[in-house]
């Protein structure tokens, strides 16, 4: 297994209702994306974020905007992931 | 077991609540405390206990639907995190302790001060009391949707509307009526809705909140772990947040979410009221004009604004005496006593002895109420 760093779009929460209306929105809509812990980068302390692709940016924006889901931030970070 | 003490807490549930609940018990992590997969489920079971909460009581907002062990600590929290020092609020006789003392709290510690509505004869709200008591620099009206003595309801659109008037907050204490009589609060301009899970929501006993309209501020009641903003010195202000700290109940809540879906399986809480309403006015008409039988609150003047409960006392017998009697005799569970509820007995001169409440549910049947109500006769006649 190889661990590389892949940048991604990590969309933070103010409150763990949020995330789940977030998971919620993406699912119905079918956008592509999973649940994370709040990478550090982000910001310190703990808390869930909405991990996805850098180009599914403005779709997500757009649909979260639409269903009301507060967003703390959408930020381009690299993460690691194992690539087998 | 006849059990007509559903105004205490809905013995019987539907098996949809018990089957969430122990599905719960054997799956979920601590909603907010990372992301495993047992985690994220949690937080999913409550999410959508949020939007059944929200969708059945009118407000647009599932992230304003906070959640608290029961009613008494919704109402706690809401109360005092809604008036400050010095504020004035107006409530009414017909309250329970769960708004009582927490308003006679703020009496004491923050000089808050408490002007009481009165009732009637018949143990109804007078509106136009409230009314006049209700004026500007008035900060908020508490008030229950129905009395858990005598199941009056009262019509908590018009106290809001009473209340905005005077530019003072309504809120409301739906533990009687929430899941069984229907409840906008958008639409009736509630501006806190408190209510529990474990009466006419069918779910869980350990389950309640309250639901918060947009524009509310209410103040954070305790402080604690969020698994959000860790590093912040206080609590958090976004919604739910603020009024959640520590870990959710989400076994209660996953079988609080079954039970708003029972609800709605069955018509809302029109049909499910309804139901409750038309079983608890056979058992009044089956005791009205038993000699002896004194029936409390407005069946016999109103009975579309009364609920699901039959309060009343036989002869000159203690309430507590009656009760065993059914529960010894027949076999009936009820409530005696004052129901924590000591303003709405004086009220009805009924201090000493007490009431005997008897309080349906949607699955009473016609043959329990008519037994019910031959046993009381069988009592007067003794």
């Amino acid at each position: 297994m190889a661990r590389v760093r892949v940048p991604s779009l990590v969309v933070s929460f103010p409150t763990t209702a949020a995330a789940m209306a977030c998971e919620e929105c993406c699912g119905r809509r079918g956008l592509p994306g999973r649940m994370i812990p709040l990478p550090g980068e982000v910001s310190a302390g703990c808390g869930l974020a909405w991990k996805a692709s850098p180009g599914d940016r403005d779709a997500l924006a757009t649909a979260l905007a639409d269903d009301g889901v507060p967003v703390e931030a959408m930020t381009v970070v690299e993460l690691l992931e194992f690539v087998r | 077991m006849i059990y007509l003490d559903n105004a205490a807490t809905t013995l019987h549930k539907p098996q949809e609540v018990v089957d969430a609940v122990v599905a719960a018990m054997g799956s979920l992590g601590n909603a907010g405390r990372g992301a495993s997969a047992g985690a994220l489920d949690a937080g999913r079971v409550i999410w959508h206990c949020r939007e059944a909460v929200a969708r059945l009581l009118g407000c647009p907002r599932a992230d304003h639907v906070c959640f608290s062990a029961n009613s008494t600590a919704a109402l706690n929290a809401a109360l005092s995190g809604l008036i400050g020092p010095d504020g004035r609020v107006v409530t009414t006789v017909l309250e329970h302790n769960s708004v009582l003392r927490p308003l006679a709290r703020l009496a004491d510690e923050r000089g808050v001060t408490v002007e009481y509505a009165p009732a009637d004869a018949h143990g109804f709200l007078d509106m136009g009391a409230l009314e006049r008591l209700v004026t500007p620099g008035t900060r908020a009206v508490v008030v229950t949707h129905a009395s858990n003595v005598t199941g009056n309801l009262v019509d908590v659109a018009r106290v809001a509307r009473v209340a905005h008037t005077a530019g003072a907050l309504c809120v409301v204490d739906a533990s009687q009526t929430a899941g069984a009589v229907p409840i906008d609060m958008d639409a009736m301009g509630l501006d806190v809705v408190c209510f529990t899970g474990h009466k006419g929501l069918m779910g869980p006993q350990g389950t309640g909140g309250m639901v918060v309209a947009e524009g509310v501020d209410v103040r954070p009641w305790a402080e604690g772990g969020t698994g959000v903003h860790s590093f912040d010195r206080r609590q958090p202000l976004e919604w739910p947040t603020r009024m959640e700290a520590g870990t959710s109940n989400a076994h209660g809540l996953a079988g609080l979410a079954a039970g708003v879906g029972f609800i709605e399986k069955n018509g809302g809480p029109a049909a499910v009221g309804a139901r409750e309403h038309t079983l608890a006015r056979r058992l009044y008409e089956g005791v009205r004009d038993v000699p002896g039988v004194t029936v409390y609150g407005g069946w016999g003047t109103d009975p579309g604004r009364c609920g699901n409960i039959v309060a009343l006392n036989v002869g000159e017998l203690g309430s507590g005496e009656v009760a065993d009697a059914l529960a010894e005799g027949w076999g009936i569970a009820c409530r005696a006593g004052a129901h924590c509820a000591p303003l709405m007995h004086r009220a009805l001169g009924t201090e000493r002895r007490g009431i005997v409440r008897l309080s349906t549910s949607w699955f009473t049947t016609e043959d329990e109420v008519d037994a019910a109500a031959g046993a009381v006769r069988a009592i007067a006649e003794g």
